[in-house]
């Protein structure tokens, strides 16, 4: 399988050579095997081939040859094997199995689609071993017209049709030929041959032309002459077609077929006309605008998938697990979108090699560097300028993809006029670097390193900064042609540090770190046509510094404090089988066994039972020592997607899915902060547990040119944490005493309509979607909203997205956002009273209310430098305006009480149209 | 840390947002809840139940509910029913004490016809305080210098654990320029005159006292005993004028339930100031008291059994500054001398003493012009506090106060 992508990869990516002074070779070949005659012709002739070497392996050739060209000396090898070579260019020869390799497609092949519509997406290309062309060879004959005459003209029949049928054959074996179109020309009506080459044809009395095509057929055009009821036979040649190229978009269909329902992908090359804030390509906002996927607000980092909540995705880069992939609070992704291939999400049913977070997984892959050419791409925006190199290593084998982008962001914080922000300074960056190392044809390794960082200070005496560093190496490797595998070994790091040094002696430091390790191994065993099963097991080790508080200087009379860090392992084991039922009905079924353990050392506080938590419920402490296991969990997790044909493009999808996850977020305010912490279960903390039922109803329409899904969904999910009111999260040591766990559900339909490609591509989502929270118990202070569901803080019922693409010419398109919400739920003050010789504020119930509606209007204009094939650069200016209505949306609400009186404020973040100009070059 | 935590926060939100506009808050939006606050102690007294009701966010009016059947019942099937006082005060027709071992119900019928009940309440362990003291002494590290209140209590059985305060603070007031006589009026305009009389009722001494308003409380749970230890109640800046002279605090040391801690801990958080601008999240603060006619007519406040103690302090400035000044009076005490008769033909001194904006001090030798003043007129007169200590409190030594 690996060979034919590698195979058609290479032709894709280079054209023909024109063959010219062909050098002569000399050879003595006395019964050597085949392999070892091409190697030492290889060497002699300065040319690479590429074959499976199991074709040759057992054939041994002997002969001589003197002044020979080498094609000469591969025909005559090849004479008695049914190997067939193609010479690629001077120094690849490419060798094949009975095919022959074609430099051009018949014309109309493709359709009448155009060319630039074709999208390269050769991750998810899959050739199927039945090549396009099969068993034809090569001919040079010319088409011959002929013209047959049917009947006799007879002035008394008063017929107007007549009846032709027969055979269409090839020529040279007189094999039938199926599937050929024959064209009654110019009259719209036409036959297929069956599969014995049989047809049956109504055509009119007198003259026609009839044109057969088939692919891999010469075309042939035929004058018949009807006057009566009769037989025509097509004796036809194969035909030679040479492909200069061609781009195979396998997964064109993918909608409809694959048994995962609730999943989406996303290019990012193809996201780049989208207008977006600042200029930032970002993958992670495209995202939001696709059903199903929501942020807190605008500017809000972390994404609600499904009703979720932001710490319940699997975000993986190259398989490590990334915190917090945003920039600024969340403005902006810190993922470079130059080395950033795609990014896949699956928000319903989630594959059982997955696990650990209930919501969802964001798979974003790098680009492998190209190993042939050094190429590179860079842009300049108003806020980042962002560059990315491929330099090809060993040329062939490996290449290195190295990206960094930084910020000039000081000149938004000098333009806001708040004298308060006089002294503040925010930076960002980040960079990666991917090599990757094809070894040979079973071994590829690559290896990731990537950092962000952000740094930004409000007060002169206060500098926050966090940052994510990951580090992941992947060895895949192929035992024989049913089982592949890989290991996976991923390591993540997030820390988030605040300085603080004014001029009193409170100066401090404090810390918070949350580090994992993974290692997995995956398999994937193609048993059978009907069977391809995926096992394998992983083991995540965790370590988290909950938060340190140091004195900053010799003065600081800060106590230092350090919550005891925290220790736990993950495993898990998968399977899964992919059953192709029937040539409709594919199901996916997986199961996931995975385990926790909390490990020493720990000091474990153990609270009364059926109590709520705290002081006075604490019954004592127990000490473990290093590596000792605190408190264990774990549990199946059941993985079931399943996919019925209704029509050839229409599907129906169901799946059902359960889900385990051991870490949680700490935040008591609504929207996340970057100094958010992470908490591991413990024996106090239950992991959260989810449930997801989908059904969705797929249909492409138009040779796929329309994607349409409708899907819906019903979740549950037991102890979701959540935090009682006014709790303080950082440096407490008894965090148990502040959460509350409870149950979550959420349902929702989603509807998608997406057109790839045309002169307007691009997508409508509409997503109807609810989300709520329980906290209840039967004590009081454990209670929330009476212990009845409420909305969560991401509960927003509608929510509209467009996204459309106008090409107008080749180098020039238009594009448009419309994105429409319902405003998120909050909770306002509804009333005074007096209590305690005092004035106080009634909170309505917990998100009674609701912010505004939330819309916003973006658009751009594309220029492509020019098209010319020879030039250094290839050029792309986008120039957009974000929020062209200027619509003030607001972000949060809140409350202050100035001279006693309560006075409410709104905040927003765009709440102007932002214009944006941005420069983008490709070399 | 937790200034740090907000001015962060708060930040934040300067830094993204180009906008911070003011709205207003629908009036639709306002909750009628009912409000109720009730603490019934072990002490044998007339017990008090406070009933009113919520009041829209732009508006200042607070009223008492009126007519309302408020009862307390024990679990021995004691009834003790309460009369209202004024509107929404309502206390016990008898006294009462709770008593160790029963628990008591709080049972509320409004007038419209709604019932409501409270959880059922034990009667918590009781404490007495050991000691209550003052100490001059620094807070903030420095920043500020004064008095602190301090409470020692322990309870051996380790029962108590939860504690809340309420004080009384008493001061006594004296007038810097309280003279024995007043002025008056003989005479009015046009051919004013003034002369003076004897002072008829006490001015220059008087007595304010102050309940606390704010939520004071502590607990012992982190603490290997149940014991407070110079729990600071309250504190006094030393530029407070009531420590001028002698100070009494009645402090009050309530052991309450550990949910009743947690009402008032979280009522005091989401009342701070400082959560405003978080984005922490707020909601609706349930007590322990429901309806029984409507289970989302949510009722506010809480119904508490406590027990209690009590103990008095006296000091007096000279105890603790000893030959230091005094802190500043609330008001600006110079002497002045308003003219009976100025050049525009008012009499500024008839006006002073007949709205009782200016007190007697003394004659003014209007000859020689002592003081240099720029107009004057036959007496030195000053600000009515600074010559009438009953402007801040009453002249009724309270029966408790000894010298």
């Amino acid at each position: 399988m690996r060979k034919y992508l590698q195979l058609l990869m290479l032709l894709l990516s280079i054209g023909v050579f024109a063959q010219e002074n062909e050098s002569r070779f000399n050879f003595q070949i006395e019964n050597k095997n085949v392999l070892e005659v091409l190697n030492e012709i290889e060497q002699e002739a300065g040319v690479t081939f590429y074959l499976d070497e199991k074709w040759v392996s057992d054939k041994n050739y002997s002969g001589n040859f003197t002044n020979e060209t080498l094609e000469n000396i591969l025909e005559t090898i090849f004479k008695e094997t049914n190997l067939n070579f193609f010479r690629l260019n001077d120094s690849k020869i490419i060798i094949t199995q009975n095919n022959i390799i074609y430099k051009d497609l018949p014309e109309g092949f493709f359709g009448k689609e155009e060319i630039d519509s074709v999208k390269e997406n050769t991750n998810y290309t899959r050739i199927s071993s039945n090549p396009v062309f099969s068993n034809i060879e090569a001919s040079n004959k010319n088409t011959i017209t002929r013209t047959v005459r049917i009947g006799k003209e007879n002035l008394t029949n008063t017929r107007s049709g007549y009846t032709i049928r027969g055979y269409a054959k090839t020529a040279e074996q007189g094999q039938p030929i199926s599937n050929l179109s024959i064209i009654l020309n110019g009259k719209n009506s036409g036959a297929v041959t069956k599969d014995d080459g049989f047809y049956e044809l109504e055509v009119p009395m007198g003259t026609s032309i009839l044109k057969t095509s088939s692919l891999g057929i010469e075309p042939s055009t035929t004058r018949i002459i009807v006057f009566n009821d009769g037989e025509l036979n097509f004796n036809l040649n194969e035909s030679v077609e040479f492909l200069d190229e061609v781009i195979v978009e396998a997964n064109a269909a993918k909608n409809v077929e694959e048994a995962l329902s609730g999943s989406t992908e996303l290019v990012v090359e193809e996201t780049k006309n989208i207008p977006l804030v600042l200029g930032e390509r970002d993958v992670l906002k495209v995202a939001t605008t696709l059903p199903g996927i929501s942020t807190a607000g605008e500017g809000a980092a972390g994404f609600n998938v499904r009703g979720g909540s932001t710490d319940q995705n699997l975000i993986l880069l190259d398989n490590a697990v990334i915190y917090n992939p945003s920039h600024f609070f969340g403005i902006f992704q810190a993922l470079n979108p130059f080395t950033t291939k795609d990014l896949k999400i699956l928000k319903g049913g989630i594959p059982s090699e997955y696990g650990g977070r209930l919501s969802s997984v964001f798979d974003i892959t790098s680009k492998d560097a190209d190993n042939e050419k050094f190429s590179g791409e860079a842009a300049v925006g108003p806020v980042t300028s962002n560059v990315a190199l491929e330099i090809p290593v060993v040329k062939g084998k490996s290449g290195l993809l190295v990206g960094g982008r930084g910020t000039y962001s000081g000149w938004i914080l000098r333009s806001l006029k708040d004298e308060s922000l006089n002294n503040s300074k925010a930076s960002f960056y980040d960079a990666i670097a991917k090599y990757t190392h094809v070894v040979n044809d079973k071994n590829t390794l690559r290896a990731m390193g990537y950092y962000s960082s952000d740094a930004f200070s409000i007060t002169s005496d206060s500098v926050y900064g966090y940052n994510n560093r990951l580090l992941s190496f992947q060895w895949d490797h192929q035992f024989n042609e049913k089982n592949t595998a890989s290991l996976i070994v991923a390591n993540s790091n997030y820390e988030f540090n605040i300085g603080y040094e004014g001029n009193s002696d409170s100066n401090f430091d404090l810390g918070f770190v949350v580090d994992e390790t993974e290692a997995k191994f995956k398999f994937t065993y193609l048993h059978s046509k009907a069977h391809k099963f995926d096992y394998g097991l992983s083991a995540k080790l965790y370590n988290v510094q909950p938060g340190n508080l140091e004195p900053n200087g010799g003065n600081s009379i800060v106590d230092t404090k350090i919550i005891p860090n925290e220790k736990a392992v993950e495993a898990a084991l998968y399977v899964s089988d992919n059953f192709k039922v029937s040539d409709k009905l594919l199901i996916d079924v997986g199961l996931r066994y995975s385990m926790f353990a909390t490990l020493g050392t720990a000091d474990a506080r153990v609270y009364e039972e059926n109590m709520p938590k705290n002081e006075e419920t604490l019954v004592e402490t127990v000490s473990y020592d290093t590596n000792e296991v605190v408190e264990t969990y774990g549990g199946p997790e059941i993985r079931l997607s399943a996919r019925y044909f209704l029509g050839p493009d229409l599907s129906v999808k169901a799946s059902y899915n359960s889900t385990y996850q051991y870490i949680h977020r700490l935040s008591n305010t609504t929207t996340i902060s970057p100094i958010d912490t992470w908490k591991l279960s413990d024996n106090n903390i239950k992991p959260q547990k989810g449930r997801q039922v989908g059904l969705g109803l797929y249909k492409n329409l138009e040779g796929n040119q329309y994607e349409i899904s409708l899907e819906g969904y019903y979740k549950e999910a037991d102890n979701l944490l959540d935090f009682k009111v006014g709790s303080e999260l950082l440096l407490n040591e008894t965090i148990e005493t502040e959460t509350l766990q409870g149950d979550g559900q959420a349902y929702g339909v989603e509807f998608l309509i997406r057109k790839n490609s045309g002169k307007l591509n691009g997508w409508l989502g509409y997503t109807y979607s609810r989300s709520f929270l329980k906290l209840d118990s039967e004590f009081a202070e454990e209670r929330v909203n009476n212990g009845a569901y409420f909305p969560t803080n991401y509960d927003k019922p509608h929510d509209f997205s467009a996204v459309m693409n106008y090409k107008l010419t080749k180098r020039y398109s238009l594009s448009a956002n419309l994105s429409y919400q319902t405003g998120r739920p909050v909770t306002y003050p509804v009333a005074r009273y007096n209590f305690n010789n005092s004035e106080y504020v009634v909170y309505s119930n917990r998100n009674e209310f609701r912010i505004p509606d939330y819309y916003r209007l973006d658009l751009g204009i594309n220029i492509e430098g020019n098209h010319k094939i020879k030039k250094l650069a290839h050029s792309f200016w986008n120039i957009s305006v974000y929020n062209v209505l200027g619509r003030n949306n607001p972000y949060s609400v809140f409350f202050v009480t100035e001279n006693g009186e309560l006075k409410a404020y709104q905040s927003s973040i765009f709440s102007i149209p932002v214009p944006t100009i941005t420069y983008n070059f490709k070399f | 840390m937790k200034i740090i935590k907000y001015s962060f926060l708060i930040s934040c939100i300067l830094l993204l947002v180009n906008c911070i506009d003011p709205f207003e808050i629908e009036a639709t939006e306002f909750k009628s809840a009912l409000v109720i606050e009730g603490t019934i102690t072990d002490q044998e007294e007339i017990q008090r139940i406070m009933v009113s009701r919520t009041f829209p966010l732009d508006t200042v009016l607070m009223t008492g509910l009126s007519a309302v059947n408020v009862n307390v019942l024990d679990s021995n099937g004691g009834v003790y029913a309460f009369s209202e006082t004024s509107p929404g005060d309502y206390r016990s027709n008898t006294p009462f004490a709770a008593t160790a071992g029963l628990t008591y119900t709080l049972k509320v019928a409004t007038s419209d016809g709604n019932s409501y009940t409270s959880e059922e309440t034990a009667v918590p362990a009781k404490t007495n305080i050991d000691n209550l003291y003052a100490d001059r002494d620094f807070k903030d590290d420095g920043a500020e210098e004064g008095m602190f209140i301090y409470v020692d209590s322990y309870d051996a059985t380790g029962q108590s654990k939860y504690y809340r305060y309420e004080y009384e603070e008493t001061y006594k007031i004296i007038a810097p320029n309280w003279s024995a006589s007043d002025a008056y009026i003989v005479s009015p305009l046009p051919n004013p005159e003034v002369a003076i009389r004897a002072k008829t009722k006490e001015e220059r001494v008087a007595y304010n006292t102050v309940a606390s308003n704010t939520i004071i409380q502590e607990n012992t749970t982190e603490l290997g005993e149940d014991r407070v230890n110079k729990f600071p109640v309250r504190f006094i800046n030393r530029e407070n004028f009531i420590l001028s002279h002698r100070y009494s605090i009645l402090v009050r040391q309530f052991v309450q339930s550990r949910a009743a801690f947690s009402y008032y801990e979280t009522l005091e958080l989401l009342s701070g100031t400082e959560s405003l601008f978080s984005q922490r999240q707020s909601g609706f603060l349930e007590g322990n008291i429901k309806s029984d006619t409507n289970a989302e007519d949510d009722v506010v406040g809480f119904f508490q059994v406590s027990t209690v103690s009590e103990k008095r302090l006296f000091f007096n400035y000279t105890d603790f500054f000893e030959g230091e000044s005094l802190p500043k009076y609330p008001v600006d005490c110079t002497l002045v001398s308003p003219p009976i008769i100025n050049e525009a033909g008012a009499s500024p001194l008839l006006v002073a003493i007949e709205l009782e904006t200016l007190k007697y001090v003394e004659e003014y030798n209007q000859e020689t012009n002592p003081n240099n003043l720029s107009e004057f007129g036959p007496f030195l007169m000053v600000a009515t506090p600074c010559g009438n200590s009953t402007f801040y409190g009453t002249n009724v030594v309270p029966d408790f106060w000894v010298e």
